[in-house]
């Protein structure tokens, strides 16, 4: 195969201006190496020249991928080694063969396509997820926010809705950041994908408790993503067509070399499909991405901007009212880095528009909100050998307009013009005794100013990690952490509302782990953890006409949340890699009479078993899921009024086979989302002579697709 | 050694308060004492007592079950103490029923519509569903609960309820037998077409007999004394009907002919005299009668845009004719007032007044009579007749809004005071015995989640005192309501609610029935929210709760 590369790419050559120097002579060979598949350099690959009489000539690839080699005349071996890539080896002849030589490397087949790495980054406890590990996970339709819902602590409440409770707090508890600006939605309607395409992530860091200081204003979890950096130097592009849409990103360098642009779209063909199925219903979904990266003088912009937007209209009869659901949100951030002292300055300033249409009250009434935001942020930090300070500020300004058409006295101001100012400011400081120790201490000091009603929360964090022998590690976090009133999940144009109403959301949470790598091959770590909250839970669950706009939609509840995580991984450089995480865990609420009784989002035990397989340029991959249900109110109960859901268990499949050609990758991929086609009970309900019955769908979502790479 | 042993003290302690402050909270119980601990009764009711200063009778509803030969819907009834030193029972099973099979009232869906009621001994009478093929499919029957004796009393043929009980309750109609409070029974043959009614403890009927040239009527009355007298007679089927009346209820009576039932005569139900309608009215037919009962207003449909009231007044034999440009669907005597209002479809309102005695008067405003009183009471006035309530209507893109706003009723054309805001329907209307009006207004068209609005008409100010539930009852300073109402579960916060100030005290929360004690002091007869009250209330919450049943409390 290599040879056969060789022979290919030494056609391609140029004849080399200095050939048929004889003994004694030497030439100067020059060359670029290229990763097959993409164009793209391959930095740091060593070439090695060796002739017949054992002299050996070495060089390595600059930032281009490009060598030069003095050599001398007559036959050599050459060989070439660069990380992740079959080696190359052809003789040749460098007086004689064609100049500049073009080198095309085949990445190794045995590459992770996969894999989750659970590090201490920035020394707090998280779960870490990048490179191809984001978009190919069994059961996530390619979307790296789904991956999280294999992660421990993560209750899936109302698959195949997109909707997490992170270890027993409420949907809408857990932030998700992207380069640290809040996204208000995260899914398309409608088992839509992600509104961020899944190219455009870079990394993306899980924090299921105790989350750094830097982060602010949720009560339970964080999910922080980051964007990759536009590459500059060259173009590069990917298109992908799916069974239910179409996107592509393209990233291209600055004319005068000094920065790069990204920019991704995705359009949905969904709603034209389903309208030829159904008549009574449309939907369209559309989102994109962009960011610029240049370098001006010592400063470094980012520029960043993103959006989404969803349309769904359904109308049942004519005679009924129609439901009408638009989503929708724009942001847009310029990020200035400079060196300050022994440190990185970071300026930031984020923009945003909101807007939101729903239907309430049983499909009679409707509201509509918009936002307009601005977001501010600036940090300072400093890594030395031992220590990693940071310190920073951060704000959110928002005025909402909502209109409705309900009549509505109640107090809740949800549905009402107002404005909200909120503030925080955070230190951290990481310190890190060599590798057996590290300590991050933290604070977070929060203001909150909604409508007029003020609030502060000081907020204290805590991580540290230390090393017992040299394959186990002992972990701890905890902290205190505040949040507006918010809805179950969150929504644009729905947020910090209601503080007057029901003041402060808080928690305080406690996690201590243990790891081991005492097993070869396989990283073991067991995390128990206590969290305790005052939340603003549904308070009717049964959501029957729900009047999000009453003063009595949410209620202040006392909450506490305990249990174990189990994750057992086996890493991706393993053939058969994956990992398999257990979640047994108590969510309770104060529920008011004297009960003390689970929260509606209670799943005591959650499994989840991802494997891959690689064969050649095939990866198999499958995804297991168990969960034993979560408790429900009876619909139409005359007196038992609350069971709990049966178990539910699913099977995803996924295959993918990878097409390198000369200057781009194809890859094919097929999914099959609940491949056993499980009945997932939703609901319950009690029929007049008091029998129980189950309403239940059974999901079954196949995917198709086609990725192009260059 | 003491070091580390302090250290080890210190850190249990640390370990301890920080599981400590892990604990959740379960707030406090409800007001007063568990009787029983259940999640499956379905309704809370006192039946009044036998007497004065005898206690009610509690009762609760079991669930709604098939009951009888012919499994129609029914419900069992338990009774219970107002107190219970043994702590609450732990459910129905080990309970027997006080009475079982009861059947619905009649329209009543479930078995907390129920209402409970007792003759003058406090026994309690209701149909229940026989269990026996011997025996009809449903019977009336009364229990008294000092004895636990049943006794069968006969067929429920009597509309609505199957009997009939007199004013003071003494004595119970069941078909043609009235049990009298002595425990004699009193025959009184076989019913003419009309209803028979209890008039204080009279009951008057009409019975048919054979007269000369067919079937005769006669108007009867049977005493408290269980003798009965023939009042009057006529050679053909007569009807009647009873017209209350600021002195003494008068009997409408009526011929039955091929064109139907024509009025003719009034019968003074105390003088035991009557009272021949004027022929003037020609072919009108009664329509309304006053509310103290002086003015009776008949109406005869001359064409479809011509209607002719007459009206006359039984105690001066006045009499007037009204033509009426329009048909006149409504027509309402204001309360307190010899006045006549009649709405017409064109919002134009004709107010004829026996005072003024001359042509009607007219103003534009739409009004209809409306039903928002508790006690199902449909009218265009409060109870006082100070004030009239009118309709305003606004269309907002495809949905109708309709406002209702209340008004002077001596100056209808002033500006009147909204009751629901624009948006919020109108569900409720409770008055105080001053005059002032609670409004519930259901901002969703839920009318069990109301915003209630505490209105004074006289001054024109509406204040939102509560949102989210509806009310129970109706003191003079205070409200009880059940707030938070939660449609998945039908249960609410039972709560007092200030008048004036809007406080709220929460009395127990998940409730999903009340009941007042009727109670029989003066102080309760004036305040139906005082201090002390007696109420029995049922909690479920939505997982099984200690403090779910049947639980008694006074009002603080």
């Amino acid at each position: 195969m290599t040879t056969l590369l060789l022979l290919a790419t030494l056609l391609a050559m140029q004849p080399a201006a200095d050939a048929g120097v004889d003994g004694g002579a030497t030439a100067q060979v020059r060359g670029q190496i290229l990763a097959k598949g993409s164009q793209g350099p391959l930095a740091a690959a060593t070439v090695v020249a060796k002739s017949a009489d054992g002299g050996e000539a070495q060089a390595e690839a600059d930032e281009d991928g490009r060598f030069e080699l003095a050599v001398p005349c007559g036959e050599l071996v050459l060989s070439v080694r660069a990380a992740g890539y079959e080696p190359f080896f052809a003789t040749y002849d460098g007086c004689t063969s064609v100049q500049p030589l073009r080198l095309r490397l085949v990445p190794r087949a045995n590459l992770p396509v996969y894999e989750t790495v659970v590090t201490a980054r920035r020394d707090q406890p998280s779960v870490d997820l990048r490179g191809p590990e984001l978009t190919s996970t069994p059961g996530t339709l390619g979307d790296p926010l789904r991956t999280i819902e294999s992660l421990p602590g993560v209750a899936a409440v109302a698959w195949p809705a997109p909707i997490y409770a992170i270890r027993g707090s409420n949907p809408g508890n857990t932030g998700y950041f992207l380069d640290q600006i809040e996204v208000p939605l995260l899914f398309h309607l409608a088992l839509g994908p992600s509104v961020i395409h899944p190219y455009f992530f870079d990394s993306l860091s899980f924090y299921p408790g105790g989350y750094p200081a830097e982060y602010g204003r949720y009560v339970a979890g964080v999910v922080a993503a980051q964007t990759r950096a536009p590459a500059t130097d060259r173009v590069h592009a990917s298109a992908e067509v799916r069974l239910y849409d179409a996107g592509a990103l393209v990233s291209v360098p600055l004319p005068d070399g000094k920065g790069a642009v990204a920019a991704a779209f995705r359009y949905s063909y969904t709603g034209a499909l389903l309208s030829l199925l159904r008549n009574d219903l449309r939907l369209s979904y559309w989102d994109y991405q962009l960011r610029g990266d240049r370098r001006m003088g010592t400063w470094r912009l980012t520029l960043l901007a993103f959006g989404s937007a969803d349309e769904l209209n359904y109308r049942a009869d004519e005679r009924q009212f129609g439901r009408e659901y638009k989503l929708q949100f724009h942001r847009v951030s310029v990020r200035a880095r400079h060196a300050l002292g022994a440190g990185q300055l970071t300026l930031q300033l984020g923009l945003g528009y909101d807007h939101s249409l729903a239907p309430i009250v049983r499909d009679t009434y409707s509201i509509s909100a918009s936002a307009q935001d601005i977001l501010p942020r600036i940090s300072w930090e400093q890594s030395t050998e031992h220590w990693n300070l940071q310190i920073g500020v951060d704000g959110q300004l928002q005025w909402f307009w909502p209109t409705t058409n309900v009549g509505e006295a109640g107090i809740s101001d949800l549905g009402r013009d107002r404005m909200a100012a909120l503030a925080g400011a955070y230190a951290s400081a990481s310190y890190r005794a060599g590798d057996s120790v590290t300590v991050t201490p933290g604070f977070r000091w929060d203001s909150y100013s909604i409508h007029g009603t003020h609030a502060q929360h000081l907020g204290l964090r805590l991580s540290a990690r230390l090393l017992i022998g040299e394959k186990t590690w002992l972990t701890g976090s905890g902290g205190t952490f505040s949040q507006a009133p918010s809805l179950g999940v969150q929504l644009p144009a729905a947020q910090n509302f209601g503080l007057s109403l029901y003041g402060l959301q808080t928690s305080w949470q406690a996690a201590l782990g243990l790891g081991t790598k005492h097993v070869p091959g396989v990283e073991v770590e067991l995390t128990g953890y206590l969290q305790r909250y005052t939340l603003t839970d549904l308070r009717d669950p049964g959501l029957i006409a729900p009047d999000p706009l009453a003063a009595d939609f949410l209620v202040r509840r006392e909450a506490r949340s305990y249990g174990l995580e189990i994750m057992v991984r086996r890493p991706p450089t393993e053939r058969l890699h994956g990992w398999v995480s257990y979640t047994l865990s108590q969510n309770e609420r104060v529920l008011g009479a004297g009960v003390i009784g689970p929260s509606d989002w209670d799943q005591r035990h959650i499994l989840n078993a991802v494997a891959g397989y690689r064969i050649g340029p095939y990866t198999l991959g499958a995804r297991a899921h168990y969960n034993s249900g979560r408790p429900v109110l009876v619909y139409r109960a005359q007196a038992e009024t609350f069971v709990r859901l049966p178990a539910f268990y699913q099977l995803d499949l996924r295959a993918e086979r990878r097409f390198l050609f000369e200057a781009f990758t194809l890859t094919a991929y097929a999914e099959v989302v609940n491949a056993t086609v499980t009945r997932e009970v939703y609901q319950l309900t009690q029929d007049s002579n008091g029998d129980v019955t189950q309403q239940s769908l059974r999901v079954f979502l196949p995917s198709l697709g086609l990725r192009g790479e260059m | 050694m003491r070091h580390s042993r302090c250290g080890a003290q210190l850190l249990e302690l640390a370990i301890a308060a920080f599981l400590g402050s892990a604990c959740l909270p379960t707030g406090s119980p409800p007001l007063g004492q568990q009787l029983i601990s259940d999640r499956t009764l379905t309704g809370a009711f006192f039946a009044p007592s036998g007497g004065e200063g005898v206690a009610s009778t509690l009762l609760a509803s079991g669930p709604l079950r098939a009951v009888g030969l012919e499994n129609v819907p029914g419900f069992d009834l338990y009774q219970f103490p107002y107190s219970s030193v043994a702590g609450p029972q732990n459910g129905l099973a080990g309970l027997s029923p006080t009475v079982d099979s009861l059947m619905l009232d009649e329209g009543g869906g479930s078995p907390a519509a129920y209402v409970p009621r007792t003759d003058s001994s406090g026994r309690l009478i209701y149909v229940k569903a026989a269990a026996s093929a011997d025996m009809l499919p449903s019977y009336v029957a009364r229990f008294d609960f000092s004895t636990g004796q049943e006794d069968y009393l006969g067929l429920p043929v009597r509309k609505p309820l199957g009997f009939l009980l007199s004013s003071s309750r003494s004595r119970v109609l069941v078909n043609d037998l009235i049990f009298e409070p002595d425990g004699t029974i009193s025959p009184i043959g076989p019913l003419g077409p009309s209803e028979p009614v209890f008039i204080e403890d009279n009951l008057f009927y009409a019975t048919t007999v054979s007269g000369e040239i067919g079937m005769a009527g006669r108007i009867n009355r049977s005493r408290p004394d269980g003798a009965i007298e023939s009042l009057m007679s006529s050679t053909s089927l007569v009807t009647f009907r009873p017209i209350p009346s600021d002195e003494a209820t008068q009997l409408l009576v009526s011929w039955k002919t091929e064109a139907g039932e024509v009025p003719y005569l009034l019968f003074d139900t105390q003088r035991l005299v009557s009272t021949l309608l004027p022929t003037q009215r020609g072919s009108a037919e009664f329509w309304v009668a006053s509310s103290d009962g002086h003015w009776l207003l008949f109406r005869s449909v001359e064409s479809e845009s011509t209607t002719r009231l007459f009206l006359f007044d039984r105690t001066t034999n006045d009499n007037a004719s009204l033509p009426v440009l329009g048909p006149a669907t409504e027509a309402e005597w204001r309360p307190g007032h010899a006045q006549l209002w009649v709405p017409l479809p064109n919002d134009l309102n004709i107010v004829w007044s026996s005072v003024e005695e001359s042509s009607p008067g007219a103003f534009t405003a739409a009004t209809t009579k409306a039903t928002f009183s508790p006690d199902g009471r449909q009218s265009m006035f409060t109870r006082d007749g100070r004030h009239w309530l009118s309709v305003d209507a606004r269309t907002v893109g495809d949905a109708l809004e309709i406002a209702w706003l209340v008004g002077d009723a001596d100056k209808p054309s002033l500006p009147r005071v909204q009751l629901n805001p624009w948006g919020e329907a109108l569900a409720a209307l409770w008055e105080t015995s001053d005059g002032r009006l609670l409004v519930g207004a259901s901002p969703v068209h839920e009318d069990s989640r109301q915003d209630l609005y505490f209105v004074d008409p006289s001054t024109g100010s509406s204040r939102l005192i509560a949102s989210g539930g509806h009310l129970v009852a109706l003191g003079q300073t205070r409200a009880l309501a059940l707030l938070n109402w939660q449609l998945s579960s039908s249960t609410g916060d039972l709560t007092l609610v200030d008048l004036e100030t809007g406080d709220k005290t929460v009395l127990a929360e998940s409730v999903y029935d009340v009941a007042l004690d009727p109670g029989s002091g003066t102080a309760a007869e004036a305040d139906a929210l005082a201090s002390g009250r007696q109420l029995a209330f049922l909690i479920r919450n939505r997982l099984a709760s200690p403090y779910d049943g049947l639980w008694v409390a006074r009002l603080p």
